[in-house]
């Protein structure tokens, strides 16, 4: 296709516009996590001069900002790790299995994807107290795990169904077992969309709030979702310091998404198609 | 998979052994997410209905029952009415702006070059940001703004104030929406819009007489998905304007339901709402899926 040179350079400008007003917002919160309080009246939107780092000393000094992050590492890590092992077994179940029992577990799991975890709440915190679970760490990750299971399964089940059966056959003929053939032949075949479930479900542990909100009451116990409530809720925040909390809050996980984009992007298209 | 043939004389008990020693690997598998998903979604699903049948506070041990009065009294609140309206206005925006922008950007990025990509990776970054956070940044934003240029803040007045979210939601998922239908895209035969070009149709008419009826099922999958969110609206406008305000005019239905089940102790009132708030997310996705379907055949 030819185009003219000038419509060209408009079309790519117009594109250029439209990511700039997308970015905006870090840009700002960038900006101003960087600049001390005077400077920000003063210089407005440009780029930091020097390297001012008081905002995020101040803002650490106030949170306490390392227990919610190392909570919100350790139940990233361990729903994540219990999601991924438990959803690639059932997928495969799921997926393989004509027999009712697990068709109607699949149709189970689409059916709650749309049910808001307000529906089900107070019945869920009163089995968690009851169990002495409310206030830990173990309790969120149950119940993330419980409101993810759904999501992650569809997903996998969808993978699995394109890897052609005929590869497993080898391995009863030889003599394997089921385990034994899910663990060696089948899993290795996984790998994309297991890393793909892992980034997926990584994000959204990452990033709850509600579950948190209704679980971890305790502020030794709080995950980032919830100090970042806290915080923004309870005190007249300087805008320097608000932003410095923004921006140590989003540097993980931008982190992980430009390492991890393809995976992540495939991933949403399948859930997204599927779901 | 070894000798499946029908075995017509096995009694019951016999039958049930051979179908466990078949299944039995399989069943261990499904097990622990079936454990997880069943404790912990699906019995509290059921639990809470009995709870909505009752004017219990919460925490005391009598939960006095009342039959359908908290479904009754449901109707007679403006409260409800009021969250309903206002998480529906929001819906509305969120699922055609997004859609619309989604699917324009889509077809605008869909050459594979090296600044498209970059230009993809960027407008789809939003979305990897929690809602809670995006919300505060974009709460800090207008307000900062508004000390600057004397703009006024759309999140402070109550007439715009779903506005303001929905701009906040359309910031993060008018990327999610574009991926989806990038890939949609990218599967189209090509050939289809060379014949086009050749039968001299424009843009404009290929946009519309090919590239929509072909990704009709990805459309189908991200309005109704859209909705699903639309209608979970929470986190929003807890973060933005605080919980629901100015006033009440940004409270939505999950925030109502959260505010009688924990800070009113009004647990059976609030439980009868979330009930019946799942049936309407339940009868509206399914209803737009429905005919949304519907079109993809007629296309």
């Amino acid at each position: 296709m030819k185009t003219n040179p000038v419509l060209r350079g408009v079309n790519f400008l117009l594109k250029f516009l439209v990511v700039a007003l997308m970015l905006s917002p870090f840009y700002l919160a960038f900006c101003y996590a960087f600049k001390p309080k005077e400077e920000i009246t003063t210089s407005g939107l440009s780029f930091p001069t020097h390297l001012y780092l008081d905002n995020f000393k101040n803002a650490f000094e106030r949170t306490n900002f390392l227990v919610p992050l190392s909570n919100t590492l350790l139940v990233t890590v361990l729903s994540t790790a219990v999601l991924t092992v438990a959803c690639s077994m059932a997928a495969y179940a799921i997926a393989r299995r004509k027999s009712r029992i697990y068709q109607v577990f699949g149709a189970l799991l689409m059916l709650t994807i749309l049910v808001p975890f307000h529906a089900y709440m107070l019945p869920l915190y009163m089995r968690l107290q009851s169990w002495g679970l409310i206030n830990t760490l173990t309790g969120f990750s149950i119940a993330k795990i419980g409101a993810q299971v759904g999501f992650s399964v569809i997903i996998i089940k969808g993978f699995v169904k394109t890897i052609p059966i005929e590869i497993e056959e080898a391995t009863y003929i030889d003599g394997g077992g089921v385990f034994r053939n899910f663990f060696s032949v089948v899993l290795p075949l996984m790998k994309p969309i297991i890393m793909t479930s892992v980034i997926i479900n990584a994000l959204d542990v990452w990033n709850e709030y509600v579950i948190g909100v209704v679980v971890l009451q305790k502020p030794d116990k709080y995950i980032l979702s919830l100090l970042q409530y806290t915080f923004f809720g309870q005190y007249f925040v300087n805008l320097g310091q608000a932003f410095a909390i923004f921006t140590i809050s989003m540097i993980p996980i931008l982190v992980l998404y430009f390492i991890f984009q393809r995976f992540i992007i495939s991933g949403i298209v399948m859930g997204g198609v599927k779901g | 998979m070894n000798s499946t043939t029908a075995a017509p004389k096995r009694s019951a008990p016999q039958r049930i052994a051979r179908y466990m020693r078949r299944e039995a690997p399989y069943l261990v598998m499904i097990l622990p997410a079936f454990l997880f998903f069943f404790l912990f979604v699906l019995l509290p699903l059921i639990e809470g209905i009995p709870i909505s049948f009752t004017e219990w506070d919460g925490f005391s041990d009598v939960r006095p029952f009342v039959g359908f009065q908290n479904y009754a009294k449901l109707f007679h609140d403006k409260f409800v009415y009021n969250a309903v309206g206002n998480t529906l206005e929001f819906t509305i925006y969120e699922v055609v702006l997004c859609n619309v922008l989604g699917l324009l950007i889509a077809v605008w990025l869909k050459k594979a070059c090296a600044h498209n990509n970059l230009f993809r990776t960027l407008i789809f970054m939003p979305h990897v940001i929690s809602l809670l956070l995006s919300s505060y940044m974009v709460r800090y934003i207008f307000n900062e703004f508004y000390n600057v240029t004397g703009v006024v803040n759309i999140l402070a007045v109550p007439k715009t104030v779903i506005i303001g979210l929905a701009l906040i939601a359309i910031w993060r998922d008018t990327g999610y929406c574009m991926v989806i239908y990038l890939a949609a895209i990218q599967g189209v035969d090509e050939s289809l819009y060379e014949v086009a070009r050749i039968e001299g149709a424009g843009r404009i008419t290929q946009f519309f007489k090919i590239t929509v009826p072909m990704i009709m099922p990805a459309i189908t999958a991200n309005v109704t998905l859209l909705t699903a969110w639309g209608l979970k609206l929470y986190d929003y406008p807890m973060a933005a304007t605080g919980g629901g305000g100015p006033g009440r005019a940004s409270e939505s239905v999950n925030i109502y339901i959260y505010n009688n089940i924990f800070p009113y102790f009004k647990a059976g009132y609030g439980q009868a709402l979330a009930i019946v708030w799942v049936i309407v997310i339940f009868i509206i996705t399914q209803c737009i899926q429905g005919y949304l379907r519907r079109k993809e055949v007629e296309l």
